[in-house]
């Protein structure tokens, strides 16, 4: 199985310059927010693509926050950014150390907490999370008498007042966390964790109900940075949504009324049938679909386990080899596969369907 | 170097097999890795938040960041647990202890000069920090002797106060097993994984 990795995650991002601030950002969806990397009321995208090198640089384990801090400071330098007057010094400066560190440091723990958080919806037992504390803060917080009860009256969360604990998908973590993603760091700086527990304990906690009774759906699996782009349908009318549809020419389809984008390049998972109908589609630029070439690059090398090596050899360095990585982590995903034996069936079958 | 330890899980997740046959080898082994992992994490996030640095300082969240880089992957019975020292360097040599570390002799981003020194902080206010961030939060580091002290007037004196010892070496480290879990502990997790999965409705 396919552990996810956060610097494989923060790799995916894309620069979106953005005049919002953090607050205003964490209102987007989700999909805006795991897809892209922003700064606050950045606008320029060298200068943002700088500090996004260089926590991908410490994520890789290529070097360490003091010499990551080099990548931003020629960014700035190359960019020719100079803080708004009256702002020099502050935290609004990027020039200043202090702002370069939170910055690196946060879009680094994020990375980590999307990686952690992902791992474990791959458990069938480990159903709910407890906030648990991983440090010793200087000013601690008051959790369990305050910020606790509070999040879980104002968030709509199912989870009990006097017992840090809610079940993985529940809304709490959402609304507790200071960036919009229901994963760590929630609050900054607070170095409040979640540590998976099991059923058995969930069910102590009253959070499951009792044995024998219906059981709340399991946590959805780990999801791809598009599994949340869709957008509320109930707009179009019946009749033009055949319209729509042709217009979109697979890009999106309709799922009860919502329009979810199919994301025919990227890694959204599906399993294997709608591959087979989503991949023979050409790019909108009217070129092959890219999956579809590394599937074919993978019949050519043998079609088997021995083949998915080949691919890395052949294919280092490519983008074919990147767009191979996708169709394999869409499909384990979406078929829910543990054995190599079992991906290489799968892909095989797609190979009928598709070339 | 990563730490990386492996629990044998192969009796266990053979008997659970037995107990439930509609279980697949696969199915118990995933469990019992997200079980181990869950285990890693919690000692470090435990082991954390009961040591405080000794200089008093902020938290790097040195334990809270070996904590994420921990990853527990299943291989046959096998469960391989990894904490990722890109993370979280230097923690192998916490399990294990470890021999002497010296300067890297790689030039200087300050002086331009091979590293001789390893710069080592005795102020709560340098934990955490290298010398070039502190350098660039600008504070103004300048030697006596052994020590590097920070300026803190117009003009140097006997009250500046000394951030880092400049030492030829250090070490050995002593081992601390204590910050993963037993191998028993392991084994009870495992054991744990295996009684929620045949608990499944």
């Amino acid at each position: 199985m396919n552990v996810p990795r956060a610097e494989e995650y923060f790799r995916g991002k894309r620069v979106l310059p953005t005049e919002l601030r953090t607050r205003e950002f964490a209102r987007l969806p989700l999909w805006v927010k795991e897809q892209s990397f922003f700064m606050a009321g950045v606008m320029d995208a060298e200068l943002a693509g700088a500090f996004q090198r260089a926590a991908q640089a410490v994520l890789d384990g290529e070097m360490g926050e003091a010499e990551a801090t080099r990548i931003i400071r020629e960014g700035i330098t190359k960019s020719g950014y100079k803080p708004e007057p009256g702002q020099e010094g502050t935290i609004k400066d990027l020039t200043t150390v202090h702002r370069q560190l939170i910055n690196l440091r946060t879009n680094v723990a994020l990375a980590n907490g999307w990686a952690a958080d992902a791992r474990r919806r791959t458990s069938k037992t480990l159903v709910a999370y407890e906030l648990v504390r991983g440090n010793i803060p200087q000013e601690p917080r008051i959790w369990a008498q305050k910020i606790w009860p509070e999040a879980v009256a104002a968030s709509g969360s199912k989870a009990k007042p006097d017992r840090m604990a809610a079940l993985i998908d529940d809304p709490i973590w959402l609304y507790m966390s200071d960036f919009g993603v229901p994963y760590a760091p929630l609050k900054w700086g607070s170095g409040m964790r979640q540590s998976p527990i099991p059923r058995s304990k969930a069910r102590e906690y009253g959070l499951l109900p009792p044995k024998g009774e219906p059981q709340p759906p399991p946590a959805k699996p780990p999801e791809s940075l598009n599994s949340t782009l869709e957008v509320a349908a109930d707009q179009i009318q019946p009749e033009k949504r055949k319209e729509t549809m042709e217009k979109l020419d697979g890009l999106a389809v309709f799922v009860k009324d919502k329009l979810v984008f199919t994301d025919p390049n990227g890694s959204r998972p599906w399993p294997v049938p709608v591959l087979g109908n989503l991949l023979p589609r050409m790019n909108v630029d009217g070129t092959e679909n890219y999956q579809k070439r590394a599937l074919r690059e993978w019949r050519n090398l043998g079609g088997d386990a021995a083949a998915m090596r080949a691919m890395e050899k052949e294919f280092s360095g490519t983008d074919l080899l990147d767009d191979w990585g996708m169709l394999v982590r869409r499909v384990t995903t979406a078929e829910r596969l543990q054995t190599t034996t079992a991906l290489v069936d799968a892909l095989a079958n797609l190979v009928s369907l598709v070339l | 170097m990563n730490l990386t330890l492996t629990v044998a899980g192969g009796d266990q997740i053979q008997s659970t097999m037995l107990r439930c046959a509609s279980l697949t080898a696969e199915d118990v082994a995933n469990e019992a890795r997200a079980y181990v992992e869950k285990l890693t994490q919690d000692n470090f996030l435990a082991y954390g938040s009961s040591h405080k640095n000794k200089l008093g300082g902020t938290t790097t969240n040195y334990w809270l960041r070996a904590s994420q880089a921990s990853t527990a992957t299943a291989t046959g019975s096998d469960i391989t647990i990894v904490v990722d020292a890109i993370k979280v360097r230097g923690i192998k040599r916490h399990y294990t202890g470890g021999g002497t570390i010296r300067p890297s002799g790689k030039i200087s981003e300050i002086t331009g000069k091979p590293i001789k020194y390893l710069t080592i902080p005795i102020n709560a206010a340098a934990h955490g920090n290298t010398v070039a961030i502190m350098q660039r939060l600008g504070v103004n580091l300048y030697r006596r002797g052994s020590v590097l002290v920070a300026q803190s007037g117009p003009e140097k004196s006997d009250s500046d106060v000394a951030m880092f010892a400049l030492k030829k070496s250090i070490g050995p480290q002593t081992p601390n097993p204590a910050i993963l879990p037993t191998q028993n502990e392991y084994y009870d997790a495992i054991n744990t994984a295996v009684d929620e999965l045949l608990d499944l409705d």
